[in-house]
């Protein structure tokens, strides 16, 4: 398959992976770019394309809960492809995202998450999410503009913001999730005892 | 849709902080189910459209379940239908905040349409609706008490997708099956029976059939020719139960026909808030034709907290009851052993029981009259009141100090009781039973002392709607 090759394989996707979220257990509010009240909160804007073209959005937001990430926001990007494909083009364009996305709504940006189903240029995985790579993505060709209203990365790079490089760089979350490994979460048994757990506890507003 | 929850929806819209988003919404989800059952208690959790927790646990008085409540923001038929793989195990209420479109696909290249959702969530007890079907119930509930009690069965047991569509033919075919069974009309009751059923699981369906044979059956029609192919049983405690937690504004007419199946014994057996307005209304409509074996007076003033509503009808230690300012009146449907243990108190004199006796719907034909250990016995032969004749009245100026310990009192309508009045109970002997309104009004005046208000009040409560059936008139027997 190359890439989503239709809109059912994204749609899939994108209701695997929060479902595979959810069942972490460590994700307590979540919803998606076509869920009505909520997918605006997903919407963001290039800067240098207002009023231009449709606003950007990211597939997926939510909430995590309990640990070091309680109470984080996450919003998440999710590719349903079985290689590579055009996966770092994607990566590119989704690091570039996430960087315009910080500058303009830093208390919705706490975690940005990349979810595919396969792995790409793992020989260099390591460099993926850092700050030299997000510089890259957004004086790309395709970004510098819309990210920058600039033509060129000579022009754009000094109109970078270096301390929202790294913000962007340690927020990035590299996801590659495979069929068997969202079997493995909750088994029915521990299920009903943590929906018991949360079901008792009242919350008040 | 209710204007208040596209209000809210806006207004959720304006928010740009999640969590504040989130809690708009599932306020306005709570005031939309909450207005389709009032009766309904929700605990919310800090879930929001997550794959396995629910938004809301939704639960009721008396009913040992809960009902789980997911909010989805999409009415997207492919997602909801993927939601119902891990939901649906918990016979649970979907609600969209979108409406859910009528033969929607989610592109070109599905084939999941609502049909398929409507199968599979029928399959699995699990009830989705949308901001327009909920408000298509609960903007009916007021109309008509049947409605009402639809309404709230849909949120406890509700089945299958259901718009605004499919609640408009709900409610019009449960309408107008119970106003067939008024006539015995079978097409329309089949009609209901098979909307019933079809929208609702086996418990809540099991409730509205059984109410639906109870109007039949209690406006002549006979139980073998109702039209439901399932054998749902007799009116139940907790039928009863649910219809009085349920039913708020029912007429008159309602309460006598759904009373013609209800008995004072099953009365004593259902869950009933205090006060409850239904139960006010249930026994007001069905005073001849609730029976009793009988009742006894315990002298128990108002609890701190208790209401002031008095007298009115109440269900407390396994039986119905009236509630006075100080004293409550307990009703055995059937033994003598229903009733509460007595209080020893003193008799009254015979001055007493004649001045409680003046004007009242009873005669007095037998009294037995106690000085310390001794007792005489005085009794008419002929049924004429003991306490109107001259050769009593001397025998009683002779023994001033003697109390009342026993008296035999006869009903206007026949039928005769045994008052003892130092346990302030009156019991039917052998077998006999009373009308309830009969029972009440002609032994309360007796063993207790009622002020004219307290009298003007019982009255009220114990008022039938024949008017020849006038209460506490002024003529007395004799």
């Amino acid at each position: 398959m190359a890439g989503e090759d239709n809109h059912d394989a994204g749609s899939d996707g994108l209701r695997r992976a929060k479902r595979w979220l959810e069942f972490t257990t460590r994700v307590d509010r979540s919803w998606t770019h076509q869920d009505g009240a909520m997918a605006e909160l997903l919407e963001f804007e290039w800067p240098y394309l207002t009023g231009q073209g449709k606003p950007f959005t990211f597939d997926l937001g939510g909430r995590f809960r309990g640990g070091a990430l309680h109470e984080q926001g996450f919003v998440a990007e999710v590719k349903n492809y079985k290689n590579e494909s055009d996966l770092p083009i994607h990566f590119r364009t989704f690091l570039a995202k996430c960087y315009i996305a910080l500058e303009a709504k830093p208390k919705r940006c706490d975690n940005f998450l990349w979810i595919s189903w396969s792995p790409f240029q793992a020989q260099k995985w390591d460099q993926h999410a850092t700050a030299a790579n997000v510089q890259k993505a957004i004086l790309h060709k395709d970004n510098v503009f819309r990210s920058l209203g600039v033509q060129t990365s000579a022009e754009g790079g000094p109109k970078l913001n270096p301390e929202t490089l790294t913000r962007v760089a340690d927020r990035v979350w590299l996801v590659t999730l495979s069929p068997r490994q969202e079997q493995l979460v909750l088994s029915d048994e521990h299920y009903g005892d943590v929906l018991q757990l949360i079901t008792k506890k009242e919350v008040t507003w | 849709m209710r204007t208040e929850f596209q209000k809210a929806i806006a207004h959720a819209e304006d928010q740009q902080d999640a969590g504040a988003r989130i809690e708009v919404i599932k306020t306005a989800v709570l005031s939309e189910v909450r207005a389709a059952d009032p009766a309904v208690t929700v605990r919310t959790t800090e879930y929001f459209n997550h794959s396995f927790a629910p938004d809301m646990v939704l639960t009721w008085a008396h009913e040992q379940r809960e009902r789980l409540l997911y909010v989805r923001p999409s009415a997207s038929p492919a997602w909801l239908l993927s939601d119902l793989e891990t939901v649906s195990r918990h016979r649970p209420m979907v609600f969209t905040l979108q409406d859910i479109a009528e033969g929607t696909q989610d592109n070109a290249n599905s084939d999941i349409s609502v049909t398929l959702l409507d199968e599979a969530a029928h399959q699995s007890d699990t009830w989705i609706t949308d901001p327009s079907g909920i408000a298509a119930i609960s903007e009916r509930r007021a109309e008509n008490p049947v409605v009402s009690l639809l309404s709230q069965a849909l949120v406890r047991g509700g089945k299958g997708v259901t718009n605004s569509r499919e609640v408009a033919d709900l409610t019009t075919r449960t309408r107008g099956g119970f106003e067939a069974a008024l006539t015995q009309e079978p097409s329309q009751t089949r009609s209901a029976v098979d909307a019933i059923e079809r929208h609702l699981d086996n418990v809540q369906s099991g409730h509205l059939t059984r109410l639906l044979r109870a109007v039949w059956e209690g406006n002549g029609g006979s139980l073998s020719n109702f039209p439901s192919a399932v054998d749902v049983g007799a009116l139940t405690d907790d039928d009863l139960t649910y219809l009085l937690g349920a039913t708020g504004d029912a007429s008159r007419d309602f309460w006598r026909r759904i009373g013609r199946t209800v008995t004072t014994e099953q009365l004593g057996r259902v869950r009933a808030l205090d006060p409850s307005p239904s139960l006010q209304a249930l026994v007001a409509a069905n005073l001849d034709s609730l029976h009793a074996k009988g009742l006894r007076v315990l002298m128990e003033p108002l609890a701190l907290g208790e209401s002031e509503q008095v007298p009115r009808w109440m269900v407390s230690r396994g039986c119905l009851a009236l509630r006075g300012l100080s004293w409550v009146a307990y009703l055995a449907a059937r033994r003598t052993e229903e009733l509460p243990q007595p209080e020893e108190i003193r008799a009254p004199s015979i001055d007493a029981l004649r001045r409680r006796s003046v004007g009242r719907t009873v005669s007095i034909t037998r009294v037995e009259l106690g000085r310390g250990n001794t007792a005489v016995t005085y009794e008419s032969r002929d049924g004429t009141n003991v306490l109107l004749d001259p050769m009593f009245v001397k025998l009683a100026g002779d023994i001033p100090d003697a109390s009342v310990e026993t008296a035999a009192a006869t009903l206007i309508a026949g039928g005769t009781v045994n008052v003892d009045f130092p346990k302030k109970s009156a019991i039917g002997p052998t077998s006999s039973i009373f009308p309830v309104g009969q029972l009440v009004r002609a032994v309360m005046p007796l063993v207790v002392d009622l002020s004219g208000d307290e009298l003007a009040e019982l009255a009220r409560v114990l008022a039938e709607v024949d008017p020849a059936d006038t209460l506490f008139p002024d003529q007395v027997f004799n």
